[in-house]
């Protein structure tokens, strides 16, 4: 399989594969057990987003950023408490539970732990054959051998159908949990930090597996990563998200090149190896607590560049040139 | 006996005491294999590793899992005693702050215990895991300065307060007194910091210590650990699988491969001009920016096949496999860590033909 760095970019059409207005997620709003005082956590707070046919969108910020709660918003694996969800224009946040589950072979999702997303006691065979009998009516040796197609296109081979998980290492196994993702032909992957937990000689394959696949299959993907090195090499456009808002979004090229967010140019800075000489903007204290997010911005804690504006109202999303939106009223900064 | 110009060669495992040690170093480990005996056979985790640590300085070992990076560090604490793992040979001659030479390995364990902490110490990846759930982190800070310094605990107490202001946390006062579950675990590694500062002592050993963090943490936690080696004139040895964070804090540099030493010598003559076919390959499938620069989006590299059983590596070279240059000769035989300068070892014997 040879895919090209420029070949099949995103399809950019009038109705776009994923569009999602103003989501949010508040986890807890009633109170947990213990709990004194019910105080929800927002944890994805009024994200808008337009995914194309074919674009890779990566999403980066902190643990507790929102990014795998987002990611679950977009599959409707779990339901926002405000907003709007559409798929290639139909209304997914609306769809009633048995139209849904007929449309989930359009959504896929693959974890960042292969080692606990495949069942230990199903052979590889087992695990593909049951996608494909669900999704695809596939049965007996047609599903069997759909099985050996798909273990083919992540760089296994049909005499691995067989064995168990156990049998496999890290990087195999997250490409049988690609292949699993593939059975059912979807058009949308949700990637939640899918190399995370691989070493970097087997991570580079298996990023170069996934683009390749993508590629192919004119694939939409939401590539949700805590490295921005990763998410430069494969994404088309970037999100960056903190504390559930998104604070930047732009081309992938131009936001490695110009980026316009504090919190962007910190958390770039922050990656080792990115910052030769200079000083690095390095971000004070962590990220606050979801459920008492800071007024205003909910940055300005940890921006060197915040002033009294910034705790009064929230930032607005702008266009600051095509495509490049960000959440700073601070025009005056250049990074 | 290792000739000065060549401070890693492969040296014959003669017994070795207080004159092969120089000055100004802290820790010299020769030909050091540990073992594990499993069902499965004898795997050896670490098979000839020869390293030195210099005062002050920091010695990055960079591998992949299973490469014998982690033991290694615990071979040298001495902490294997309860895993099936052995030292199986080799020498691991420490310099105390007395400049009295010891062999670790000779040591009894009473011995060993009263070194660890105060002149060794060793913080990991999970801080979590490391710290006792059921104890506020000021006692368990306070802990080895009450043992190893005999403070009393109200001493200890106001030097663990101390401790917990220099490594970053705001409102010691209070925070001496929370529990590890109350704090966030950028704040427990400080705190695993605290801990393994409390005695002051020459070494430290940090196995992946940022690599459960954020990006942004993690660069405050690096930037912690180099004031703090530089205010005590420390040395580490800093564990990790990433070569980025070695150009950040290493001032030496060993890649482990297959419980091996494949590459050695100052970060930037390794990580500039790679001698080891893969350190060269780890560099180039590790994602350094710029994929989009003019255009067009380059494609990461990636190493062929997989990490090999630690049960039966290789024969000969034990790269051989995935190596693009590799020939007849090194399929035969083991190739042995070769000088490409006196500070720069590669266990490639084609390393003067082939350009990486």
């Amino acid at each position: 399989m040879s895919a090209h760095a420029n070949a099949a970019g995103p399809q950019a059409s009038a109705v776009p594969l994923v569009r999602a207005r103003g989501l949010s997620k508040a986890f807890g709003a009633s109170g947990g057990l213990f709990a004194k005082a019910p105080k929800p956590v927002r944890a994805v707070d009024d994200v808008s987003l337009d995914i194309e046919q074919g674009e890779v969108l990566g999403v980066v910020g902190e643990s507790g950023s929102g990014k795998s709660t987002l990611g679950r918003l977009l599959l409707r694996l779990i339901e926002p408490t405000a907003g709007t969800l559409e798929f290639a224009g139909e209304n997914l946040s609306a769809m009633p539970d048995g139209a849904l589950r007929h449309f989930r072979r359009n959504m896929q999702m693959i974890f960042q732990d292969p080692f606990a997303s495949l069942n230990p006691r199903m052979t590889i065979g087992d695990a593909l054959v049951e996608p494909l009998r669900l999704h695809r009516g596939l049965h007996g040796t047609a599903a069997r051998d759909a099985a050996a197609a798909l273990l083919t296109q992540v760089g296994l081979t049909a005499e691995h159908l067989h064995r168990y998980p156990r049998a496999f290492s890290g990087g195999q196994r997250q490409r049988i949990a690609i292949a699993r993702a593939l059975a059912s032909q979807p058009k949308f992957i949700v990637a939640d930090e899918p190399v995370s937990a691989l070493d970097v000689s087997v991570q580079a394959d298996v990023i170069n597996l996934l683009q390749d696949l993508q590629q192919s299959f004119g694939l939409s993907l939401l590539f949700i990563s805590h490295d921005l090195s990763v998410v430069e090499v494969i994404a088309d456009r970037v999100l960056v998200l903190y504390l559930g808002r998104v604070m930047e979004m732009a081309p992938t090229a131009t936001l490695y090149a110009h980026p316009a967010h504090p919190y962007t140019v910190a958390l770039m800075q922050a990656a080792p190896g990115r910052h030769r000489g200079g000083t690095r903007l390095e971000l004070a204290g962590e990220i606050p607590s979801p459920s008492n997010p800071p007024s205003g911005c909910v940055f300005r804690t940890r921006c060197p560049f915040a002033i009294g504006a910034c705790a009064e109202t929230r930032p607005a999303l702008r266009e600051k040139a095509p495509g490049h939106f960000k959440a700073c009223i601070r025009d005056d900064l250049a990074f | 006996m290792p000739s000065a110009a060549m401070p890693f060669a492969d040296s014959p495992g003669a017994a070795r005491g207080e004159d092969d040690v120089p000055a100004g170093t802290v820790l010299d480990i020769a030909d050091l294999k540990t073992y594990f005996d499993t069902d499965a056979g004898i795997v050896r985790a670490v098979n000839g590793v020869t390293l030195r640590v210099a005062d002050g300085q920091t010695l990055a070992i960079v591998g992949e899992s299973g490469s014998g990076k982690s033991v290694t560090g615990l071979t040298v604490m001495r902490l294997l005693a309860r895993t099936p793992g052995r030292v199986a040979g080799g020498s691991i001659l420490f310099r105390g702050r007395n400049g009295l030479v010891i062999d670790l390995l000779a040591l009894s364990e009473a011995e060993m215990a009263k070194l660890r902490g105060r002149e060794i110490a060793m913080i990991f990846q999970d801080p979590m895991s490391s710290l006792n759930p059921v104890f506020p982190v000021g006692e368990q800070i306070a802990e080895p300065i009450r043992i190893h310094k005999g403070a009393s605990r109200h001493e200890a107490r106001a030097q663990a307060i101390e401790l917990l202001r220099q490594v970053g946390i705001n409102d010691p006062d209070t925070r001496v007194d929370a529990y590890p579950h109350q704090l966030s675990g950028g704040m427990r590694q400080r705190v695993m910091i605290a801990i393994a500062l409390a005695c002051d002592p020459r070494l430290l050993i940090a196995d992946e210590p940022t690599t459960a963090l954020d990006v942004t943490i993690q660069a405050q936690i690096i930037t912690l650990l180099r004031r703090l080696q530089r205010e005590r004139n420390m040395a580490m040895i800093f564990v990790t699988h990433d070569l980025k964070l070695v150009e950040e804090i290493a001032d030496q540099v060993a890649v482990m491969y297959a419980s091996q030493i494949v590459e050695q010598g100052t970060t930037a003559d390794v990580l500039e001009h790679p001698r080891h076919p893969y350190t060269r390959a780890l560099l180039d499938c590790t994602p350094h920016g710029g994929a989009h620069a003019g255009g067009t989006r380059r494609r990461l590299q990636s190493i062929p096949g997989g990490l090999p059983s630690p049960l039966a590596p290789p024969a000969g070279c034990r790269f051989h496999p995935r190596c693009g240059f590799a020939t007849a000769a090194c399929m035969a035989a083991e190739p042995v860590l070769e000088p490409v300068t006196a500070q720069h070892v590669t266990r490639c014997r084609r390393w003067r033909e082939i350009t990486l």
